[in-house]
């Protein structure tokens, strides 16, 4: 494998400071400029970056697309990718959340109850550990209108800093999981070539939560 | 232009139906090569002394749950025989060889044998591949000697045509780490490097616990440097999962991706089937090796 790792980027609200964060550490990201222009693949500093759909970079990454990328611990519990996963980033961190509309009944005692979601697998999952019998519906975003307008009384998703549960007038009803970002490595590029996947994992070493301050609740 | 209507139910135009994805076609052409392949690797382990088993490809899906198998159950057809049974299509060879040799091997001394056939999976390893692979294996049952693992790792770069990396690690590793890490600093600090991807070689020296794993790698090094292939060590921390115990090793033709073959050392498989036997072996896939050609 001769040409450069190539490593996969989500786009959306963990770039900027991503990128800021990769910068520090030494790397030659792509900057500003380079994200003005609309391309998506840049070849920089002996890597080769490329920016994706968030949820698009385990699957990039997994089948080999991408030799290494940054995915949310959201994407990744959804996904269950398998991929080589060395540590968390210190990057954009939030909370997966069960949410509920306002003045709703508990979730166990609802008769047939209903949430909303963009992590329908994940959901499942964790309801039926749960114990409770939930219909998921999976929704591609701004998942907090399901519990507004009246199509979901319950829904699952990301709270970074909780203002849009205080617009909407919800209730943050407990923390699913604590979400950060994670650098994930294809298997086969790790399998083939590992003395450089240990050098890129060394170089973003600076940005990696100790692991005794990663905080994952999920429980069952 | 084209209706909605046309789009959804496909136009006149539309050819007879294909084969599922995953599935193929192999018309004379490829058979006879695929044949010659076959017939190669088989006469290969033959003059090394393995015997072939032929099995089934209908099992009862009982026998096999995940810990017994590197494949997950929802990878596997499952269906439901006419008296209630349930049933598993064959996705995985080893489980099967141990469960159907254990009765007849409790008390034998060293065994060899290989197998051929079809594994059937619900879905492609990765994207455009197969659901259904031909598949050519090998097992050295009773014999827990490194010799042994040698033996298999010699005999799975012949069979895949040599000139290959060999990529191994060791599945025991990842639990001896754990279970060391709480009374040994040293120890505590690999498996951290483990856990990170990275774990190398010379980092097992020195500890004493692992220092046998270090001097293991260095007669694999030699072992796999005189077939002309290409060792690569590289200790995944997940390497643990499924039925491998000892090394773990994955195959790649020069310039691929794509392992054709994959083994290791599984001592605590033939045992789950009530023999008490230790197991090493490797399984080929005869369509990689075609394609790599």
């Amino acid at each position: 494998m001769s040409r450069p790792l190539r490593i996969a980027l989500p786009k959306g609200r963990l770039l900027e400071p991503l990128l800021e964060r990769l910068r520090a550490a030494g790397f030659d990201a792509p900057a500003g400029a380079d994200l003005a222009s609309r391309r998506l693949v840049f070849d920089r500093g002996g890597f080769e970056w490329i920016l994706v759909k968030d949820a698009d970079v385990p699957v990039y990454v997994e089948q080999g697309a991408a030799d290494a990328g940054v995915a949310g611990l959201d994407q990744l519990l959804e996904q269950t990718p398998d991929v080589l996963e060395p540590f968390a980033l210190d990057v954009g961190r939030c909370r997966l959340m069960l949410i509920a509309a306002k003045g709703v009944a508990p979730l166990a005692s609802l008769t047939r109850p209903v949430v909303a979601t963009k992590y329908p697998r994940f959901t499942r999952g964790w309801l039926l550990r749960r114990r409770v019998s939930a219909e998921v519906v999976a929704l591609a975003g701004s998942v907090e209108l399901a519990a507004v307008l009246g199509l979901a009384p319950y829904i699952v998703d990301l709270v970074e800093t909780g203002t849009t549960i205080r617009v909407h007038e919800l209730e943050a009803v407990e923390t699913i999981a604590e979400i950060a970002p994670r650098l994930i490595v294809n298997r086969e590029s790790f399998r083939l070539a590992p003395a450089r996947v240990r050098e890129l994992v060394s170089l973003v070493a600076s940005l990696a939560i100790p692991e005794n301050q990663e905080a994952v609740v999920c429980e069952s | 232009m084209l209706q909605r209507r046309d789009v959804e139910r496909g136009t006149e135009a539309t050819p007879a139906l294909p084969f599922p994805a995953g599935v193929r076609v192999l018309l004379p052409d490829e058979a006879a090569r695929r044949r010659a392949v076959e017939g190669r690797i088989v006469t290969l382990l033959e003059s090394f002394g393995y015997r072939e088993v032929i099995l089934p490809i209908l099992d009862f899906a009982g026998c096999y749950d995940d810990r017994g198998s590197s494949v997950p159950n929802r990878s596997s057809y499952r269906l439901v025989d006419r008296d209630g049974e349930l049933l598993t299509l064959r996705s995985d060879f080893t489980p099967m060889v141990a469960r159907a040799l254990a009765p007849a091997l409790a008390t034998a001394a060293r065994t060899r044998v290989l197998y051929r056939g079809d594994v059937v999976r619900c879905e492609s390893a990765r994207l455009g591949g197969s659901r259904e692979y031909f598949q050519i294996g090998a097992e050295l049952i009773g014999d827990a000697s490194f010799d042994a693992d040698l033996e298999i790792a010699r005999l799975a770069i012949a069979a895949a045509g040599g000139d290959v990396t060999f990529s191994c690690g060791d599945a025991a590793l990842p639990p001896l780490l754990e279970s060391e890490a709480a009374r040994d600093r040293n120890a505590s600090g690999l498996l951290a490097k483990l856990r990170r991807g990275t774990l190398e070689v010379s980092d097992l020296e020195t500890c004493s616990v692992t220092a046998p794993v270090a001097s293991r790698f260095t007669s694999l090094a030699a072992e796999v440097a005189a077939t002309g292939s290409r060792l690569v060590v590289v200790f995944d921390p997940d390497d643990a999962g499924g039925y491998y115990s000892g090394i773990r090793f994955r195959i790649y033709p020069r310039g691929s991706n794509i392992p054709v073959a994959r083994g290791g050392r599984y001592d605590a498989l033939y045992p789950k089937y009530g023999a008490d036997l230790p197991a090493v072996g490797f399984t080929l896939s005869v369509d990689g090796l075609e394609v790599a050609k």
